[in-house]
């Protein structure tokens, strides 16, 4: 080492060869100890960490992502099954339900009504007359579409005004993009998604309502109604049919909270 | 005595390194590789130092932990400046080891000559 030497060659005229600090030879052995085994820790651990981290080269965000994709994976796997699940037992229910209501008056009373409130509930699948509502992003959206490009997509509060509309002009049964809409729905944005009953959608958004048919129409599209409102913003299309179908509200019921 | 010592510490220090329950995490590995080069060069430098009869331990063991946190602060001054710094660090003190590894050799080289010399 360079300054070792230049140092050392001076403490050799000067006759102060054996300057050593504090305890003398034996604390000298000791530190040198030390410094050989820091030494060979060092290069052993450098080492073997060097190959440890060749065998895991893949990036951690890449593992990361893998194991988030299988995760989402079997989820839905999983929600596959419950909803199969779901379906079997409720056909179940169906048989013995009809079983019972042969059986006596007040049995096939209590039968109608079940029948009636789970119409209503939404836990029935429905049809008759209505609209098909389809609601895209702006296809030819505006000058500024470069600046505020979310001002021509399709939000969460546009989907909730033209429902309103729809419950208003008496709509019975709706649904957006199959996800039936019941009570307890929500209509949330979720970052570039919209949630409906915990599940994600993505424009273009197709709003089946089941009602008297020219009521919701006109009810959408009237004069500085819902559908003029939106339009300078986002495609709204309404089509009328004589016949729709809402599926049924296939979430869970349980009630986890209430008394 | 010291390179009993020596040795036994180098081992001691192998086999605590071979059952080291933890890793280097990846980001730290150029660290502790400089600071190993470091302190190697130090190592080499005292051998050759002992050799020309010049060794001095204050000197040495200064060196060694001193050139080892510098050459770890240049490396990590290097990544905040997105620089690869260290290779300053490897050049330096790979030509030091070179160096004092050609000197040792030739004081050796000599020394046996002597002998010899000294024996006819």
């Amino acid at each position: 080492m360079q300054e070792e030497k230049e140092v050392s060659a001076q403490a050799k005229t000067t006759g102060k060869k054996d300057k050593h600090w504090g305890g003398g030879k034996a604390s000298g052995i000791a530190v040198v100890t030390v410094i050989f085994l820091l030494i060979g820790f060092g290069i052993t651990l450098q080492i073997r960490s060097v190959s440890q981290n060749e065998a895991q080269a893949q990036s951690p965000e890449i593992l990361r992502a893998e194991t988030l994709q299988k995760d989402v994976n079997a989820l839905q796997e999983q929600n596959k099954d419950l909803e199969t699940q779901l379906a079997r037992a409720r056909a179940d229910l169906d048989e013995i339900r009809h079983a019972a209501g042969n059986t006596d008056k007040t049995a096939e009373i209590l039968r109608q009504q079940l029948e009636q409130t789970e119409r209503f509930a939404g836990l029935t699948e429905l049809s008759g007359p209505g609209v098909v509502v389809t609601v895209h992003d702006k296809q030819n959206p505006g000058a500024d579409a470069g600046v505020s490009p979310e001002k021509y997509m399709v939000h969460e509060e546009d989907l909730m005004k033209i429902i309103n509309e729809l419950r208003d002009a008496g709509a019975e049964a709706i649904s957006i993009n199959g996800e039936r809409v019941v009570a307890m729905s929500e209509i949330r944005c979720a970052g570039s998604t919209v949630s409906i009953n915990n599940n994600r959608y993505n424009a273009p958004f197709v709003i089946t309502a089941v009602g008297k048919a020219e009521d919701l129409n006109y009810a959408l599209t009237m004069r500085k109604g819902v559908v003029d409102l939106l339009t300078p913003y986002i495609d709204v299309k309404v089509q009328v049919q004589t016949k729709v179908t809402v599926p049924a509200y296939v979430g869970s019921t349980d009630f986890r909270v209430a008394d | 005595m010291t390179a009993v010592f020596s040795i036994l510490g180098l081992a001691v220090g192998i086999v605590l390194g071979l059952f080291f329950p933890m890793y280097i995490p990846p980001e730290y590995t150029t660290y502790v590789a400089v600071a190993l080069l470091a302190a190697l060069d130090s190592l080499l430098g005292a051998l050759h130092a002992q050799a020309k009869q010049t060794f001095q331990f204050n000197i040495f063991v200064t060196g060694f932990f001193f050139n080892m946190l510098m050459a770890v602060v240049l490396t990590y001054f290097g990544n905040l400046l997105s620089l690869d710094l260290y290779l300053a660090a490897v050049v330096v003190f790979g030509t030091r080891i070179f160096q004092n590894i050609a000197g040792l050799r030739r004081i050796l080289l000599n020394w046996n000559s002597k002998t010899k010399k000294d024996d006819v």
